[in-house]
């Protein structure tokens, strides 16, 4: 495997949508450069004619009756949100408010 | 606080006990007061459960008794006190209670609708005493990333019962339940269970239904059991296996009898012995000796085999499954449900989600999604994820060669060693990551495999330490659950199953 380059790890923290307290950023970094150094083993392998493998299950599409059933109702998720406005989920504005968009 | 009977009950296992309760020689009200009466003497010392059911639980026990009084049929599992590890969701009809995946993301978390595994097992009836600890989102071997705090090992309080399905270990082992539900992403079932001397079952992908477990790494996620005996894990996979509408990765292929499958005859057949490319505890290695003899002994063919691409099984897993994490956990933004930030005046959006997700996941996640993101991110897609995907074909290439030799199922150790201390690993990620050398491969390769109690290691000169459970594992083809409950079965009958009585539960109640 090429050698990595080196994690970036604020931009993938963005990407994430997780802070990193500056603290954090040489600690995490350094166990993900670990982890990662450790997956160059797979880089020893001849993998040009190996197809991916992204699920064990032999199955092909999976079609459903194409029938009405009923979801949850309104109210259930309603009471899981944390924040509503009438029949609405509230969220902080999105264009025009703070550090938003 | 002992009460009559307590010890008796710890000892049942799920059949035992169903059986009598449907023969009237205990109530399940008894079986399941006794149950509770056990949690309450031991979780302070184990912290096994998050949420617990008293009364719920007594209230289902009621319902089963006054069914069996009114001559209505029972359930295989009436009146079975159980655990579900906290990632299982549970409705609140009957059970009013929490689904947090020992997360503050989830802490507040209440489940509309209950999982399909765990429906089948109260549909069977079976009661839910309690909730199960587990690694945040079951991301650990050790069950020490729970916001919850660790859970300890029944056998040695100091030492972890493995994980991710930490609680649901020590529940059963405690002898708190016979049956625990868990789930096993990259070992986190057969792990535990050979941490604590039970029975390990992970099913073949889509054997058993993943609705209502919440998502870790969908392509690798299965529903499995901990039980002390094959038998039961025979029993409890007869109920939770199946099709489900609701999950369209769940297969329709057909379910075998498995509860008639331990006992059968198991002579004639083949099975590959794969030695450990690494070093393992002594003890593992003579587990393993020993139960190729049992084998041997019960008539089947062992022979050496060879997965050569099994060692590479962590650094592909530790690529996708936090790559099908960082997607995955993506839902988890603050909006719909889950814990949302406090925001101050100004902040918008974006504030929203990175607070709430930062605040809400614990270390372990945050790096896990951290890593799946980095493996995930344009430019880099090919080099680790796309690289991981081809060595999980050749890991499962490596499977099916063995299988079509004739091959019926793999032995191998289920860990490299026994359980080891609290705390021992949690400044060695890799260390701890390594843990699941052995089990990743089945995940990978989407097999069944069954992790078995195989003996305790020697007693150390020291007297320092208690004796603690080693176990082995067999791997088997698609769908063969009943060929791995039959050879798995020769295997308990060899070794005994290891007691539950464990030094920690000894002279308690």
């Amino acid at each position: 495997m090429e050698p990595g380059a080196p994690i970036n790890l604020e931009h993938v923290a963005r990407l994430a949508r997780l802070d990193v307290e500056p603290a954090d950023i040489g600690p995490l970094t350094e166990a993900l450069t670990s982890i990662l150094q450790y997956a160059q083993q797979l880089g020893a392998l001849d993998l040009d004619n190996v197809e991916p493998l992204a699920h064990a299950a032999d199955l092909d599409a999976v079609l459903a009756p194409d029938e009405v059933v009923d979801g949850l109702p309104m109210g259930t998720l309603e009471a899981m949100a944390p924040s509503m406005d009438g029949p609405f989920i509230s969220v902080p504005k999105v264009l025009g408010g703070g550090s938003g968009a | 606080m002992a009460a009559a009977g307590m010890i008796q009950t710890h000892k049942q296992t799920a059949r035992q006990a169903a059986r009598d309760i449907a023969a009237g020689v205990r109530s399940a009200r008894e079986v399941v007061a006794a149950a509770l009466a056990r949690l309450d003497a031991l979780e302070p010392t184990l912290n096994a459960c998050i949420d617990t059911f008293h009364e719920p639980a007594l209230a289902q026990a009621d319902h089963v008794d006054a069914r069996r009084a009114a001559g209505r049929p029972l359930g295989p599992m009436a009146g079975v006190p159980i655990v579900a590890k906290d990632n299982l969701c549970l409705g609140q009809d009957t059970y009013p209670g929490r689904t947090t995946c020992a997360s503050r993301m989830l802490e507040h978390y209440r489940s509309p609708y209950t999982a399909t595994a765990l429906q089948k097992m109260l549909d069977a009836g079976a009661i839910v005493i309690a909730k199960a600890n587990l690694d945040e989102f079951a991301m650990g071997a050790s069950g020490e990333h729970s916001a919850f705090g660790p859970t300890a090992n029944p056998w040695d309080p100091a030492r972890t019962p493995g994980g991710s399905s930490s609680g649901s270990a020590a529940a059963v082992a405690a002898g708190l339940v016979p049956v625990a539900l868990g789930s096993d992403t990259g070992g986190s079932v057969r792990q535990p269970a050979a941490m604590t001397g039970l029975v390990g079952l992970k099913p073949t992908y889509g054997r058993v239904s993943r609705y209502g477990l919440v998502a870790y790494a969908s392509s690798l996620d299965q529903v499995g059991t901990l039980t002390h005996t094959v038998a039961d894990a025979a029993l409890a996979l007869t109920i939770i296996a199946g099709h489900d509408p609701l999950d369209a990765t769940s297969a329709p292929h057909p379910i075998d009898d498995y509860a008639a499958a331990p006992g059968q005859p198991i002579a004639g057949w083949s099975v590959a012995l794969v030695e450990p490319a690494g070093p393992v505890h002594p003890a593992v290695a003579d587990a393993l000796e020993r139960a190729a003899r049992a084998l041997s002994a019960s008539g089947v063919r062992v022979s050496q085999g060879h997965l050569p691409h099994t060692a590479l099984g962590v650094a592909a897993y530790y690529l996708i499954a936090p790559a099908e994490a960082s997607s995955n956990l993506a839902r988890y933004d603050g909006v719909r449900y889950g814990h949302r930030a406090a925001l101050a005046p100004g902040e918008g959006l974006q504030a929203l989600y990175t607070r709430s997700r930062t605040e809400g996941f614990g270390p372990e996640v945050r790096k896990r999604i951290l890593l799946g993101t980095h493996a995930l991110q344009s430019g880099y897609h090919d080099r680790y994820y796309g690289r991981a995907q081809r060595t999980r074909r050749l890991i499962q290439n490596d499977f099916t060669a063995l299988f079509a030799d004739g091959i019926r199922a793999v032995l191998m150790p289920t860990t490299p060693g026994p359980a080891f201390r609290l705390g021992e690993k949690l400044a060695d990620p890799m260390a701890l990551y390594l843990e699941d050398a052995f089990t990743v491969g089945a995940n990978l390769a989407g097999l069944p495999a069954i992790g078995v109690p195989m003996g305790l290691t020697p007693p150390h000169p020291s007297h320092k330490h208690t004796p603690l459970p080693i176990g082995v594992q067999l791997i088997g083809r698609p769908y063969d659950e009943a060929g791995l409950l039959a050879l798995a079965q020769a295997l308990e009958a060899a070794q005994g199953p290891t007691s539950p009585t464990t030094p920690t539960t000894h002279g308690n109640p």
